[in-house]
Parts: C-alpha cells; structure tokens; sequence
C-alpha cells in the first residue's frame, strides 16, 4: 500500500469488562483516502472508529492496549487531551444528530465552544462549511429555521458541515448512511468523493456496494478482529481469505 | 363470541374506571368553587383576615405568605434537585451510589409529610432559631424544601436520562467539554421535564398543610421578612376551621388556592408545549 | 448457507456455458469429421447448428447481465460471471471458425490432396480438438493445473501451423501442385489457420478460468 499514513494502529486490544472487543488491530490508516470497516453486526468495526477519537471513554469498564498513532503520538496514553483530539478526529453517527437548535447555531455550535464569538467570523464559518458539506444551497435561505425540520439525508449533511466548522483532519463516519433513501444516500457518498481531497476519512457501513463505491481501502472485520484489510478492489474481487470469501459473497453474515 | 363479550365487558370496565375518575375531580372542584366563588372580590383578595376570626375580611396576608413559603422552597430545592440530578446523570456511572441516591430520594419521598413537618419543627424552629427566627416564612420554606427535593430531583432525572445519548456524543464529537455540552445541549432539551418537575414540586408545596403546621407559625398579619412568622392558604383554611368553623371563608381560600394551582398547571403546560414544538422545529 | 437461490442461479449459469461448451465441442469435432471424411452432409449439419451456439450465447449473456444488475456479486461469484460473460464469446468465435471450416468442405465436396506431412497436419487437428475439449473441462471444474498446460501446448499447435504454412508455400513455389490440387492446397491454408485460431480461443478459456479461479488476470490473445 502506498500514499502518506495518517493513523497508525498496533496491537490494539480492547475489552469492555471481560468481553474482548477488539483483539490485536494493526492496520494503517491512509491519509486523504476513504478507508472502509466492514464486517457482520457486532463485530467490532463501531468499537474501533471509537477508539479512534476515544469515545469509548464513555462506556462503563472499558480497557485497552496498544498504540493509536496520530501525529506522532499515541492517543490511547492517559495523559491525551481528549477534548483537543475531538476537534482533530471527529464522528458522524448513524442516526443524522442535528441538537434541537437552528441550522446556523448547529454549524456555529463547535467554534463557539471553541471561543469564537464574533458574529461575522461564525458566518463565514458557516458558510464555509455548510458549502463543504454540500447542502448550503438548500439551507442559505433557512439558516435561523430549526435543524429539526430539515430530512433525514439534509440532517446527515448538516452534522458532516457542523464537523467541518471545527477543522478536523480525521472524519470518522459510522454508518452515515445506514437511515438514509437511496437519494440522500448518493449524495453522502458523493460528498465523501469531494471530502476525501482534504480529509482522511474512516467509514464503517454495512453496505458493502456502499463500501466498494466509496474507498479505496477495505478492512474485513470478524469478531474483533481484522480478517483482511487490502485495497478495496482487491478485497471485492479476489479476497484472499475464505472467510472474507463468504462474507463478501453473502455465504454468512 | 364469549372472548367479543368478555372484551366488551372489559372495555366498558375500563370506561367505567376512567369517567369514575374525572367525575370524582369533577364533583371537587364544582363543590368548592361553587361554594366559594361568591366569596372571592377584589376586597377579598387585598385584604388582610381579621385577627380573631371575623367575617367579612380577606386573605391578603395568606396569599403572599403561601408565595414566599413556597417561592422559598423552590428556591432552595431548584438547584439542589436540578444539580443534583445533573450528578446523577451525567457525572456518575450506574452504580451503587447512584442506587443509594436514588432510593434515598425515594424514601424521602415516602416520608409522611407531619413527619417532615416534626423535623422542621425540632430543627429549623428550635435549633436553628437564631437563624430562622423560630416560626417563620424561612423555616417553612426550609422544610417544605424537603417535600419538593425528592420529587423534582427525580423528574428532573427522567428528563435529563430522556436526551438521546447521540446528542452528548454529536458535542461532545465536536470537542466540547463536558461541562459545555451539558449547559449547551442536554439542559436546554431537558428543560421542559426539569420545568415540570419543578411545577410538580411547586404544587406539593402550595397544598402542603401538615409539614408548615409545625413551623411556619400561623400569625395572620402580612410579613414583611422571612423571618416572620406567617399563615400561607392551606393552614389559614385548618386553622378557621378548626377555630371558628367558618367554613365560607374557608371555601373562598380553597377556591382561590384551586384556581391558583389550575393557573399554574395550564400555564406551564402551555409554554412548555410551545417552548417543546419550538424545539423539534414545528 | 445463505443466498441459496442466488447460488442456485450461479449453478445454473456454470451449467449452461458447460452445455453450450459441450455443444461447440461437438461443432468442432463434426467439423473436422466432416473434413477427414469429406462428409458434405455432416459439414451442412454443423454449418445449420451455429444458429444453436448463437442462440446460448445470446441467453447466457443476458443471465450474467441480469446477474450483475440484480446480484451485485462479489469476490468469486462476480469473477464466476464475469468468466461466463467473456467465454462465451470465444465459444462463439469457436463456432464460427468451425462453420467457417465446414464451409470450406462444402466448397471442396470432394476428399482433399494434402501435399504435405499428414502426421504433422494430424497431430494439428487432435491437439486443438484436444485443446477445446480441455478448456471446456477446466471450466467446468474449476482446474487451474488444466488451465495452466494451455499456453505450453499453444506453443507446439503455433510450431505446427507455421510448419505446415511453409511446407504448403515451399510445395507451391517447386511447382509440385498440379493445377487443380492447388484451390486444395488454398482451402487448406485457411482450414489450418481457423484450427490455429481455435487454438487460441481455447488458451483465452483456459486464462479466464486461471482469473475465476484465482483472481488474477492474465494477458489475452
């Protein structure tokens, strides 16, 4: 595999109480690529983008090892700001998340926790953002309307320009999706083309068509651990592992 | 056929129950504010009661002492329940001192209100005089405070555990503190709950008799300190009864407290609905 | 197992490019028959029979496409049915040539002169009908060892082929045709080089099923 790497993973092993979640990750993450995580239900893929901004800090009784390489440091240590590494990695979730605030506040909500107050400097924050995630002309004339009203793909992209407004190098996206119509779909996946330009992108999806659109890297999960991770083309057409076999060609999962 | 009758039997049950039930709030409420609405005048309303039990006076001074207990115990239980459930949600993982919290509101909550009242009494009147004043607006206050914690504290905890779980992430994701996605995003989508908690615990206290009986002193004339003692509605209503079985004055004062309390309940409820439909973007 | 009518389906495919495989082979054995024997009746049968070849082609191609468009196969049953879209052109080549072949038996309606080697021109014949029947067995069972052999015995069938062109050519400049041995010899130089092109066919088979097999892609001729 080529191109400059932007995260860094190894031996990571992850267990919430006595369950071992993830066992002995290594992969590398490419840098303005997208990077796909498949794999049946609960095999892991979530927990792993988690780990990847901490979010998993969250949850009751969790434990890891090993090293999450980012910027020349390893964001699993104990001392990691992960507050600051929030802004530098951040999530879409599943379901679109857009807070019961207006579309603009939605956009503003991360620089102003971040201290920016000047009105002027949100708005072209905004603007900036919601152009990046490519629903600024259907929004531009609604912005104090509520992020509620927008639909369900409109929210999805409203969440992905409320992440530009902070600046991140990393878009962890899981299942961005997965609640989506077709329509709103493509539109996502189409955004993800234009993202990846500027952004490293990690998406995890249960689509497999979805995976084999959009990245040019795939890593097959199974229970916790990577099966197979290889050029998506690779990985779609002649996967060299039996399991990653079946999985893609539907025989299980 | 017999499984069609018994289902009819049981929804007709069931009606029964529910007309029961309204027919029941429906008698109350018609019985007093048809006996004490004539009562109430403006004069009523903005004069003081007579010392001894006179006809013909008002319940000025009760009504703001019922204010100011009440107001007081709101005072001090808002932020004691509203933080306090706050800690329970968000600051503490599902354990045993959450448990202990929790049955510990419970139990208060359980606590009969005299009870309450006795505690009151032995500590806010006696031990804490020189603070309080002894029967007083403030020993009231503090007491009835008691009645309203368990209960706002736990709706206040329903709401906040109400906020979708994606929404601290959504803020939390975008490098927000803790602190800031609390204030920022949870409380502002809980607030309707925390609110109706609150207005819960409001009603407790307004119609709360038992718990100020024994320390809010009973004196008829206006306050003009919390340190005085005072006679808010529900005592005022016991306490003509009981002395002077006047019971035309006592209907007029339940009739006000009644419509007091409906005012309450509708306004909040609707600004509550609006400020909620204002929320989801309707 | 889960997709069991979708592997049903790709069964049924693998199944019909067999049939259309064996049939071809069929074709093709005929063709040469019909050639040995100077059997016009037999080279009449194969030349109406391709309308058979084109009729599966046509039918397996659009099962793939509808595979493709409804499926989205992955991994080894996309690379199954690509396989199929793409071999069932060379088996229609194949029958093509083999027409093409009877038609020249049909011309000639007689036995022909060969003024070279026999052995040699015989060997030719055996190895390709050989080579088709091969092909169409590593596909159908997936044997990549099989599928492999094909490029070496290409080789050999390209070593005949030039052999006999040059010994045809060489037999035509000493003049040792005698004038109507000559539209013979010309037949024959186009039978020769449809059987070299067969060949060919049957090495892209054996490729494809190398790619069905084990996903890498070789080059085609």
């Amino acid at each position: 595999m080529s191109g400059e790497i932007e995260i860094s993973i190894k031996n990571l092993n992850l267990w919430f109480g006595n369950f071992q979640a993830l066992k002995n990750i290594n992969i590398e993450i490419q840098k303005n690529a997208v990077t796909a995580l498949i794999g049946p239900s609960g095999c892991g893929k979530s927990t792993f983008i988690k780990t990847l901004d901490r979010m998993n800090d969250l949850v009751d009784n969790v434990k890891f090892t090993g090293e999450v390489i980012y910027k020349g440091r390893n964001i699993l240590d104990s001392d990691t700001d992960v507050v600051e590494l929030r802004k530098e990695i951040g999530m879409v979730f599943q379901k679109p998340n857009p807070f019961p605030k207006s579309i603009f506040d939605n956009v503003a909500y991360g620089p102003r926790v971040h201290g920016i107050r000047d009105k002027k400097t949100l708005h072209e924050i905004a603007e900036r953002s919601l152009k990046g995630a490519a629903i600024w002309d259907e929004v531009k004339d609604r912005l104090n309307e509520s992020a509620l009203r927008l639909s369900g793909g409109q929210q999805q992209r409203l969440c992905i320009a409320r992440l530009l407004a902070v600046e991140p190098d990393v878009l962890l996206m899981d299942e961005p999706a997965s609640a989506l119509d077709p329509i709103a779909t493509s539109k996502i996946e189409d955004l993800l083309h234009e993202l990846k330009k500027d952004y490293t992108i990690v998406i995890v999806t249960h689509n497999m068509q979805q995976a084999a659109r959009v990245s040019s890297h795939t890593a097959f999960f199974w229970l916790g651990e990577i099966v197979e991770y290889a050029s998506t083309i690779d990985l779609f057409e002649r996967p060299r592992n039996k399991r990653t076999e079946d999985y893609v060609t539907g025989k299980f999962g | 056929m017999a499984a069609k009758l018994r289902e009819t039997a049981a929804i007709g049950l069931l009606w029964g129950a529910g007309i029961a039930t309204l027919l029941i709030l429906i008698v109350i409420l018609a019985y007093i504010l048809v006996n004490g609405l004539p009562l109430i005048s403006w004069h009523f309303l903005t004069t003081n009661p007579g010392v001894r039990g006179q006809q013909g006076t008002g319940i000025y001074s009760t009504i703001v002492a019922t204010v100011a207990v009440t107001g007081l115990a709101l005072l001090v239980a808002a932020p004691l329940s509203v933080g306090g459930a706050i800690y329970l949600n968000e600051y503490t993982k599902e354990n045993l001192l959450r448990k202990v919290f929790r049955q510990a509101a419970e139990v208060l909550a359980g606590i009969p209100s005299i009870i309450i009242g006795l505690f009151g009494f032995l500590f806010f009147v006696i031990y804490l005089q020189p603070y309080t004043g002894g029967w007083s607006v403030l020993s009231g206050g503090l007491t009835l405070a008691f009645m309203v914690l368990p209960i706002s504290l736990r709706i206040s905890e329903e709401a906040l555990k109400a906020v979708p779980g994606e929404l601290r992430e959504g803020s939390l994701g975008l490098g927000a503190t803790k602190w800031q996605s609390i204030t920022t995003v949870v409380m502002p989508t809980a607030l309707p709950g925390i609110i109706t908690g609150l207005i819960l615990g409001a009603g407790r206290a307004i119609g709360e008799t038992a718990a100020i009986l024994l320390t809010v002193g009973g004196a008829l004339g206006l306050i003009h300190g919390v340190r005085d003692p005072a006679c808010p509605m529900t005592l005022y209503i016991y306490n003509i009864l009981t002395e002077y079985n006047d019971t035309t004055t006592a209907y007029g004062t339940a009739a006000v407290l009644i419509i007091a309390i409906l005012a309450i309940t509708f306004t909040t409820d609707y600004l509550m609905n609006r400020y909620t439909k204002k929320l989801k973007g309707l | 197992m889960a997709r069991n009518r979708f592997t049903r389906k790709l069964n049924q495919l693998r199944d019909d490019v067999t049939d259309m495989g064996a049939i071809t082979l069929q074709s093709v054995e005929d063709a040469l028959a019909a050639l040995e024997t100077s059997n016009t009746a037999l080279a009449e049968r194969v030349i109406a029979n391709d309308n058979r070849i084109d009729t599966l082609d046509r039918k397996i191609e659009s099962q793939c496409i509808k595979l493709l468009a409804l499926e989205q196969p992955m991994a080894k049953d996309l690379r199954v049915i690509a396989t199929s879209f793409k071999m069932i052109t060379d088996l229609e080549r194949i029958g093509d040539w083999t027409v093409d072949i009877s038609e020249e038996v049909v011309t000639m309606g007689k036995p022909i002169h060969i003024p070279v080697s026999a052995s040699k021109f015989n060997e030719l014949v055996a190895d390709v009908k050989a080579m088709v029947a091969d092909s169409i067995e590593a596909y159908a069972q997936g044997d990549v060892q099989q599928a492999r052999s094909f490029e070496a015995r290409d080789d050999r069938i390209d070593y005949l082929y030039k052999d006999i062109v040059n010994n045809m050519v060489n037999a035509l400049a000493q003049g040792k045709c005698s004038t109507e041995t000559v539209s013979d010899v010309t037949s024959l130089l186009y039978i020769i080089r449809y059987l070299e092109r067969i060949a060919d066919h049957a090495v892209n088979i054996g490729n494809r099923v190398c790619y069905m097999e084990e996903g890498e892609r070789a080059f085609l001729k």
